[in-house]
């Protein structure tokens, strides 16, 4: 009877293109061609030649294996599309109102076979198919943030993504995703992996002026019979596409080639490690969550520089038969913390250098619906995990008292998202800057959450 | 506009059900043209004699109709040019030749031929000739097909209820022993696997796509099917999706919006995709069925009629037998109401509010699928036997479609300031449809996405404007608002500012190289890896349209993959690079360029794009023996033609629903799947890296090919 819908990918709508996709008669060279440019002094634009692109595209190589570069931390954030049900997830104990709400959703008390984990100390419990994050958040590494969300009142999926990911709630006009002004705002040119989604399509979090990396499988890059480099003397199908792609006139597509290029030389001089040594021996759940997140692990222990990854999880939207103990939201619930918990173990003694935090554009109605499902809702829940995380609590105000409710349906939204995304930015990263909070949130004069210990 | 005399006739095609509903004539007229078009779209569906019969005007009018008024001069187009660029917009680009053809043909002609769907179909007839499901009628293809997890389930329970009655456990399979019977059960049933039906559907959109004459329905196919997406991995709707495309999608590509809007919001594909068939009324609240029974004539009551067959009975009593939902179903669920208004009409940005989603939610409750054998028609036969009965109190049914009089909220709504009053039934539902097809909001919205697929990502107010104000005057009609578009100066300015999507990016190329497709699969794989997979968008909202969304970082890799492995030819995907160029082989890589560019994008300027590969090609002599090896790879590919029936039968990507299904059904990517797909690895020396079959590839992956 499932039948969630992933809603995995931003809606189509009024466009609100990032880059601009006006044409010019004559390339001209954008801010970031400059930047790059201007650091080596060898990119020229417009020249149908392709070596000085070649070489300038060793330098980054050689730099993305230097040693600042190889000591950044590294953000992970995983959205989990359609809406998570955070009640679902971690509820109070024992708690009548809820019960009375969703008869049907129902978890068994604590201690009871398939029931609800309690998350000691705090009143709360954890839905026995995340129990892998519940070890971890007993272990101090993860927290929970509750009644977290946006202060927009959208119960549109497409809407309330944008909104997250632009990080301007009520604002439709940004042009540019929260991760991409943190890449920014950290200032490190030069390594190509700096921002990577592991996703088909770029997602709005990562558009903007800083490149980033969107694929789904790091195997794809490569050109099919690229035989590398001039110094074999012979033409291949990747330098012929590198100078087409250097010479358009069509400034996306110049820009995504550039970055395609860049990225594929990275790849290639980290290729052996890759498929060697750092393969992991860690079992991930077979899923596109788990994937994602196993290879994310793989270019962190290749030090690639990365320092912003997306990862997303879909099915979250619980319409129908959204279960208790098993079930539709069970299901997506075990991937979750399954593949986390996989990439946890999979980092190592990389561990240090990694934070991780979860997001979804709303939750779901407290009552349950006419089909045994959630409809959409306000306020959710979001786990952030690192050895600095101050993990074991349930960070946030919370209430599911009938006079409590948003517009009498929804959990209230008590924490906005971005104190917390700018508090993780803040503290892990170290976003620099006096005025980083503004630069990352425009129009934002909220206080960052502190939920790491400094 | 449909005439006075033609409603009444399909009027009589309707049986009288519907006029025991006293309401308002006019969505009554609505909802009897959309089943007398049904109909209608049946019988052509069985006969594709129908489609050359219907049309063979356009020759007739010949060149020159001058209807038309387009301003492509003032855009800087020769007529060419002008002829290329409609191609590219209005059909899934040139094929060779196709440029001058249509500026022989005249393109006024050329574009009323198209919105009038009348040209004859020539290749296309004998491609989609096999593809038997097309022919079937939706009951039909319900008792035809197959899903072998359902199957698999019905076997496990049956074997379970054996166990329970103490029979014999001898015949306790393993689970795959048991999927293997189940499998090979089935075949021998004479039904099929689900999967075929969706590999059928698959290559019908494919080849139609990239064989028929009538370009502009297929666009239009593709944009209104994605406008109301269904992703095909949700089980409960992927039965219904063949006939939701071809019944309630294709009649309307070019006609009448509001038509289009009841043909989805009433199939059973719609309704189980976004959950209305499991909205019904919340607890406590009148239902049409109650409603009838307060209020009705006693001669329809069905207590009378019980209570003369079982006896003692009284009027108290007098109630509709139990058939409101179960107390664990009983109330809304808003997921179609909300989607209805954000995505297929309104807009998110149109102007309805949360109390709006949960009224139109009640005006739409009760708006179900009724499946051929499955337990709602049994206990609804069962409870309320008279048909006359049922009719009375609201039931309406219709080839899959259910209005549920006993699960509809009949009391008071409000929809956006518009009244709806208490007693009623389907009219409810057929009235907020028409509310918002007519809506300027929905005017404004659906005029937006045309002129964002037809003209740029970004179009103008005033174009957009402009196309609300036609559909608006012109009462939805999409064929006039792209007749406004066309016209329009925006359009003929917007030449090469979109970049094509992956589908655009597939048909064109085939189409580009005048290729024969011999199994669409291919093509399904190659869509996967570029990032459209076809019928699996995973949100309601369809694929994007902008080119932000397609362009990227790895996905200009596998732009520029896919264009090196198409034009290496395939056995399933063959063409001939000699034909053409009529055996005229290029003899250096400068004119090989040349004469391709111009073949593959024609009337585009591709001085840049030929200077930009000569310096990495290096401008020498193609090797004589060129041409020996083109033949030779012709023979080849002949030869390759046994190997054939073995990818015929290979459909990764369309094909493996069943394993989804079987797997976990939790809807994820089959990793193993794209794991599979095999990249081409260098071989060969220089001489056959340049190669023309090299030089076609970096043309097809280059920038300028992805622009349209």
């Amino acid at each position: 009877m499932s039948s969630h819908h992933d809603h995995s990918h931003p809606a189509t709508r009024p466009a609100t293109a990032t880059r601009p996709t006006t044409e010019s008669s004559a390339p001209s060279p954008t801010r970031r061609a400059l930047l790059k440019a201007g650091g080596l002094g060898l990119f020229s634009l417009g020249l149908a030649g392709s070596s000085p692109a070649f070489l300038s595209r060793a330098a980054w190589a050689a730099k993305s294996g230097d040693a600042a570069t190889s000591q950044r931390k590294t953000l992970v954030t995983i959205f989990q599309r359609g809406a998570m049900d955070g009640l679902a997830a971690v509820q109070p104990l024992r708690s009548q109102t809820l019960e009375g709400f969703r008869p049907g959703l129902t978890l068994p008390g604590v201690g009871k076979d398939g029931g609800l984990i309690e998350l000691k100390g705090t009143g709360f419990g954890m839905h026995p198919a995340l129990s892998p994050l519940s070890r971890l958040f007993q272990e101090g590494q993860l927290g929970v943030v509750h009644a977290v969300g946006s202060p927009d009142p959208t119960r549109s999926h497409f809407d309330a993504q944008d909104y997250m990911e632009t990080g301007t709630p009520g604002d439709k006009g940004t042009r540019s995703g929260w991760l991409n002004r943190v890449a920014g705002e950290l200032g490190h040119e030069g390594t190509p992996f700096r921002s990577l989604a592991m996703t088909g399509s770029l997602p709005k979090s990562l558009y903007g002026p800083e490149p980033a990396v969107a694929v789904s499988r790091l195997e794809h890059l490569r050109v099919s019979d690229n035989r590398g480099l001039p110094s074999g003397g012979l033409p291949s199908s990747g330098q012929g596409f590198e100078s087409l792609y250097q010479q358009t006139s069509q400034e996306l597509l110049r820009e995504a080639g550039q970055d395609t290029f860049a990225v594929v030389e990275a790849l290639a001089s980290v290729q052996q490690q890759v498929t060697g040594e750092l393969r992991s021996s860690v079992t991930y759940p077979r899923s596109v969550l788990g994937s994602a997140l196993r290879q994310i692990a793989l270019l962190i222990k290749a030090q690639v520089g990365l320092e912003v990854a997306f990862a997303e999880s879909g099915g979250w939207d619980t319409h129908v038969q959204q279960g208790s103990g098993n079930g539709t939201f069970a299901n997506r619930a075990r991937d979750l913390a399954e593949s986390i918990s996989a990439f946890w173990t999979d980092l190592g003694p990389f561990r240090d250098r990694v934070a991780l935090m979860t997001m979804t554009e709303f939750g779901r109605t407290v009552r349950q619906n006419g089909s045994g499902g959630t409809d959409h809702g306000h306020g959710s829940c979001l786990f952030v995990l690192g050895e600095k995380v101050r993990g074991g609590k349930v960070h946030g105000d919370f209430s599911v008292d009938s006079s409590d409710l948003y517009e009498d349906r929804d959990l209230a939204v008590t924490t906005d998202f971005r104190s917390v995304f700018s508090g993780v930015a803040r503290d892990h990263l170290q976003v620099p800057g006096k005025g980083s909070r503004t630069e990352i949130f425009p129009g934002w004069n909220g206080k960052p959450m502190r939920l790491l210990r400094t | 506009m449909i005439s006075v005399g033609v409603i009444s006739v399909w009027e009589m095609m309707v049986d009288e059900e519907l006029r025991e509903l006293k309401s308002s004539a006019t969505h009554l007229v609505q909802w009897k043209r959309q089943v007398g078009r049904s109909l209608v779209t049946l019988v052509a569906a069985l006969s594709f004699s129908a489609m050359a019969a219907h049309g063979s005007r356009v020759s007739e009018l010949g060149k020159d109709q001058g209807m038309l008024q387009l301003p492509y001069a003032l855009a800087g187009l020769t007529e060419h040019q002008a002829a290329a660029h409609l191609l590219d917009r209005f059909a899934f680009g040139a094929r060779p030749g196709d440029v001058e053809a249509m500026v022989d043909f005249g393109l006024s002609a050329w574009i009323e031929g198209q919105l009038e769907q009348s040209f004859v179909e020539k290749e296309l007839p004998k491609r989609i000739a096999t593809l038997d499901a097309l022919k079937l009628s939706p009951a039909e293809l319900e008792e035809e097909f197959v899903n072998p997890a359902d199957y698999l389930r019905m076997k496990r329970r049956e074997a379970r209820m054996q166990a329970d009655e103490g029979g014999a456990r001898s015949d306790s399979q393993n689970p795959d022993q048991m999927r293997r019977a189940a499998l090979a059960e089935i075949e021998q049933s004479g039904k099929r696997l689900e999967s075929v039906l969706i590999d059928q559907l698959f290559a019908n959109k494919m080849l139609r796509g990239i064989y028929s004459e009538n370009q502009l329905a297929e666009v239009l196919a593709d944009f209104w099917f994605n406008h109301f997406n269904i992703d095909a991995r949700e089980k409960e709707a992927r039965p219904f999706l063949l006939s939701y495309e071809r019944d309630a999608i294709r009649p309307h590509v070019l006609g009448n919006f509001s038509e289009l809007l009841l043909a989805t919001a009433s199939h059973p594909a719609m309704l189980m995709y976004l959950d209305n068939a499991r909205s019904a009324v919340e607890p406590g609240r009148e239902t049409t069925a109650e409603f009838k029974m307060r209020g009705g004539p006693d001669s329809l009551r069905p207590e009378r009629r019980r209570s003369r067959l079982g006896g003692g009975r009284t009027a108290s009593t007098r109630r509709v037998p139990n058939l409101r939902p179960a107390t664990s179903a009983a109330g809304l669920n808003e997921n179609y109401a909300r989607e209805l208004m954000e995505l297929h009409t309104l807009g998110v940005d149109g102007g309805y509010t949360q109390a709006d989603v949960v009224e139109v939610a009640r005006a739409l409750s009760g708006w179900m699928a009724l499946r051929q054998d499955g337990p709602m028609r049994e206990r609804l036969e069962r409870r309320i036997a008279s048909e006359q009965v049922r009719h009375y109190l609201g039931f309406v049914e219709r080839e899959g479609f259910f209005f549920n009089a006993a699960f509809h909220d009949a009391e008071k709504k409000s929809v956006l300031g518009h009244d709806l009053p208490a007693g009623r039934g389907i009219e409810d539902g057929l009235d907020v449809l028409e509310l918002l097809a007519a809506h300027p909001s929905t005017a404004r919205f659906v005029s937006f996405k045309l002129a964002q697929r037809f003209v740029a990502d970004e179009p103008s107010d005033a174009l957009v404007s402009q196309l609300a104000q036609e559909f608006t005057s012109s009462g939805g009609s999409t064929a006039s608002v792209l007749r406004s578009l066309v016209q329009s100066g925006e359009f003929w300015r917007s030449r090469r500012q979109k970049i094509k999507s992956p589908v655009d990016l597939v048909f064109s190329s085939v189409r580009a190289l005048d290729a024969s497709v011999r199994n669409p699969a291919r093509l399904g794989r190659w869509l996967q890896k570029l990032g459209q997979p076809v019928y699996r968008y995973p949100a309601p909202t369809g694929f994007p349209e902008t080119a932000d969304h397609w362009v990227n970082t790895g996905g200009l890799l596998n732009r520029m993959n896919f264009g090196l492995e198409i034009a290496q030819g395939t056995p399933t995907v063959r063409f001939s690079l000699l034909a053409l160029v009529d055996g005229r082989e290029p003899e250096s890589v400068e004119e090989g360029l040349r004469v391709f560019a111009k073949i593959l994008m024609p009337q585009r300027d591709h001085e840049a794009t030929i200077q930009a590969l000569l310096p990495a090609l290096g401008n020498r002599d193609l090797p004589e023996r060129l041409g020996r090896r083109l033949q030779m790879a012709d023979q080849r590919a002949e030869s390759e033609d046994e190997q054939m029936s073995a990818e015929t039968t290979d459909s990764i990507a369309y094909g493996d629903f069943e394993m989804a299904a079987t797997v976990g059904d939790d809807g994820e990517e089959s990793v193993a799947a794209m794991a599979r797909e095999p990249m081409i690895v260098a071989q060969g020396s220089f001489e056959e890296s340049a190669s023309l079959e090299h030089l076609v590839g970096l043309l097809l992956g280059s920038p300028e090919f992805q622009r349209r």
